[in-house]
């Protein structure tokens, strides 16, 4: 059987939704409804003279945008949830059909319906296209990254469908983060000129094909590694990556329900991505807005892997039970501990991994920026962001060891204290007059704050209050909680020793 | 056949299964008591690989899960104690469904699928949405559609929960088909005298462990010490009687009109010594069988207190 048999024609998963979602009394309203207020834009378009411009063009790509990115999304989610949430999964997952043909056939299938009605607006569309609103090569680039837009929310949806202890609220959830990322990423290149936040979505793909070049500069010449390129192929660039892992996490999760969303060698691929496409749009986030020296390129990298960093540990961090379960499994194939490479081991190898990645990253942005270059303010800007990722890695494994299913609302309600608090304490401090060496150093305990506080040191010879606060606090929680750690480990271990032998 | 050995199953604090060995041959339906949260649907759960065992072996019609899984999960058909089912899909187009997912060839699906509404009584409700379905009937849809692949390994969890007399008896008559069949059936339940009708060995789990394991006749005798055969005699009953005073191993006898009863300490090589000496001396026995009604006894006696 072919790739495409196996994902589409003969996939059990998308027969069944073909069957039960395009039966007739299901499918003719929102057909016949999609058919009809295309038909009436276009008949207002020609009416008003307005069918080639593209005023009428955004009409129709807002109207397949509520269809595949809200509908289709919802949709996905909403089956998704409702297979695992009533067990019938697990028919699936013992059937000879493969994990990625199953993701594969509830992505496609799940929102077969909003693909039917999408494709019944293609028509209109080209109609519009063809008069005028924009060139045929334009039309199918934005088509391409349409589909590619969507199928990452659909996958998206899918995972979380998967993940939620809530399979009710799932469709909401997945929702709310498709609106919050478009609010804010295509809000920004709007009423700001920054234009690279705006990437993974389609608005690159917009500005090339329907020239906006005038209007917003920077997304008609988006760059990346200081290279002018296509919005339509930059898009796909950062799209793309992130569908696949976002594919590669639903499938291990459609594989096994206790499954981790990464393997760790997997883990540290997706933040080595991360971290090159963040080193690719490091220099237009700077360079095309504040007029900032682009030496600054190494703390926009430090920040944005530190942030990865912290959220993708989390998906790599083995629980108690699967820590004990590591040791009982070693045990009796006669290996001291479970293989480092793991899921069942603790997480400090991808830990060290993202620490090494996010110095080389920094390092290798300074160089690139020419300008300061890895200057020792810089350095340790680095230094500190590698030291929260491990920081917080040792805290979530020892928390998570310790405390078992309240291990991450203990450690949330620490992060809260040493690294929100600070920041609001010493902001307000300062709204109030308090001396600003004092609220500075409040604030740089935070490496919300510090990392910034750290780099900003160097600048001009001005000696920055609160940058020692922040190397320190850094440097002395990551020896607290190496040793919270092993403590942690070392008892687990005993215990689940322990447990076998009862 | 099903093999496992030293299977321990983990979840978080708790051990749900602890180093079970256990080997299901070709033809034989083994039954799995215990209370519940004995483990036996962690068991079941990780012999279909459901559920990633702490360490342990299982071997699936010879097919080793942990290197294979895919070839080996193929041999298996699973059903669980409560049934779900896609509620806006007919019955037809949900076995379709599975059909399709074990490569049935298209042009085979429809008489499979009509082969097996058949045999779990669904003929009449092939084009009806499962939703409206009782929970007894979709159960028997579930079973149709454990079977329709023909999976040499059978693993029901509490198949019989939820069905009426009617689908019992379907349950028994499936049951004794895959038997003659040489298929390999784990089977649990909480109904033990249904179990004792048609399980060739059954298998008694407690605190994960499993206590006592064998072929149901000697699980009985092993656990009850003699176990109660029944026997019809058509004439010689003088004869019988004195055979069976004159037999150590035979307890009192019972009963009138040619059907006896009596406790009996032996396994199955005694009871065909027995049976043999009767009609040597010319006693004809139109039947010889052990009852198999102890199992509900055996159960209590082992320790296992709760079942519900």
């Amino acid at each position: 059987m072919s790739l495409f048999q196996e994902a589409i024609l003969d996939n059990p998963i998308v027969v069944k939704h073909v069957r039960s979602r395009l039966r007739r009394d299901q499918v003719v309203a929102p057909v016949l409804g999609t058919v009809l207020l295309c038909a009436l834009l276009t008949s207002i378009g020609m009416w008003r003279g307005v069918l080639g411009t593209p005023t009428l063009f955004y009409w129709f790509l807002v109207g397949q945008a509520a269809i595949l990115f809200l509908s289709g999304t919802s949709q996905v989610a909403t089956v998704v949830a409702h297979a695992k949430d009533s067990g019938i999964i697990d028919f699936h997952r013992i059937s000879p059909v493969r994990p990625w043909a199953l993701l594969t056939g509830f992505i496609l299938g799940g929102a077969v319906r909003e693909w039917l009605c999408y494709a019944c607006t293609l028509p209109f569309v080209l109609l519009s296209a063809a008069v005028g609103a924009v060139s045929l090569p334009g039309l199918l680039m934005i088509v391409v990254d349409t589909i590619a837009v969507a199928l990452l929310y659909h996958t998206m949806a899918a995972l979380m469908g998967l993940v939620s202890p809530k399979p009710r609220n799932v469709a909401g959830g997945i929702l709310g983060i498709v609106f919050a990322f478009h609010s804010i990423l295509l809000s920004i290149p709007l009423v700001s000129p920054i234009s690279a936040p705006a990437v993974p979505t389609i608005l690159p793909t917009l500005a090339q094909a329907m020239e906006w070049g005038p209007m917003m500069p920077g997304l008609a010449r988006p760059t990346f590694f200081g290279m002018t390129l296509p919005g339509f192929f930059l898009s796909l660039l950062h799209q793309l990556p992130f569908l696949f892992f976002a594919f590669v996490a639903a499938e291990r999760k459609m594989r096994s329900d206790r499954a981790y969303l990464y393997s760790k060698p997997g883990v540290l691929w997706f933040y080595a991505v991360i971290a090159f496409l963040l080193l690719g749009d490091a220099a237009a986030i700077l360079e095309r807005t504040w007029g900032l020296p682009f030496a600054l390129a190494p703390v926009v990298v430090t920040y944005g892997l530190a942030a990865a960093g912290v959220f993708l540990i989390t998906a790599v961090t083995p629980s108690a039970g699967d820590f004990a379960n590591g040791v009982l499994r070693a045990r009796k194939q006669g290996m001291a501990a479970a293989p480092a490479w793991g899921d069942l081991a603790p997480n400090w190898l991808p830990a060290a991994g993202f620490c090494i990645i996010l110095l080389a990253t920094s390092s290798l942005s300074a160089t690139l920026a020419g300008q300061g270059g890895w200057s020792g303010p810089i350095i340790g800007a680095s230094f500190v962001g590698a030291l929260v990722v491990y920081y917080f890695s040792c805290a979530r494994q020892a928390f998570d060891l310790m405390f078992r299913k309240n291990g991450a609302s203990y450690l949330a309600m620490l992060l809260l204290a040493v690294w929100i608090l600070p920041v609001m304490l010493g902001g307000m401090g300062m709204a109030f007059g308090l001396d600003r060496v004092f609220a500075f150093t409040v604030m740089g305990l935070s490496p919300i704050f510090g990392i910034g506080l750290v780099a900003w040191s160097g600048q001009g010879g001005e000696v920055i209050p609160g940058a020692g606060m922040a190397v320190s606090s850094s440097v002395l929680f990551s020896i607290a909680f190496t040793q919270l750690r092993l403590q942690a480990e070392r008892r687990a271990r005993d215990a689940a020793l322990k447990m076998r032998d009862v | 056949m099903i093999e496992v050995r030293d299977l321990r199953v983990d979840y978080d604090s708790v051990c749900a299964v602890r180093d079970l060995n256990l080997a299901i041959g070709r033809g034989e339906i083994f039954g799995l008591i215990g209370p519940n949260g004995a483990g036996k649907t962690s068991t079941m759960r990780a012999l279909i690989g459901l559920v990633e065992p702490t360490y342990g072996d299982i071997f699936l019609n010879g097919v080793d899960l942990e290197d294979k899984r895919e070839e080996a999960v193929g041999h298996v058909g699973f059903m669980p104690d409560f049934p779900p089912v896609y509620e806006d899909l007919t019955c037809r187009e949900f076995l379709d469904l599975f059909a399709c997912s074990y490569g049935i060839p298209k042009e085979h699906r429809g008489p499979t699928i009509e082969r097996y509404l058949a045999m779990v009584d669904l003929t009449e409700k092939r084009d009806a949405f499962t939703a409206g379905l009782s929970r007894g009937m979709k159960q028997r849809l579930m079973l149709a559609k454990t079977l329709l692949p023909e999976p040499a390994v059978i693993i029901l969890d509490e198949p019989a929960s939820g069905m009426d007399p009617h689908g019992r008896i379907l349950l028994k008559n499936i049951m004794l088909h895959l038997k003659s069949q040489d298929r390999t059936v784990l089977i649990s339940s909480h109904i033990l005298p249904e179990l004792s009708e048609f399980c060739t060995s059954v298998g008694i789990m407690e605190r994960g462990r499993m206590v006592v394991t064998g072929r149901v006749d000697e699980v009985t005798a092993s656990v009850l010490g003699r176990s109660e055969m029944a026997v019809e005699i058509v004439s010689g009953e003088e004869r019988f009687a004195e055979i069976l005073a004159a037999d150590p191993r035979v307890g009192a006898l019972s009963g009138v009109g040619g059907i006896y009863s009596f406790a009996f300490d032996g396994g199955r090589e005694e009871a065909s010594e027995l049976l043999a000496e009767l009609v040597g001396a010319g006693v004809r026995v139109a039947s010889f069988a052990r009852k198999k009604e102890g199992l509900e006894e055996v159960f209590l006696k082992v320790g296992a207190k709760e079942v519900s």
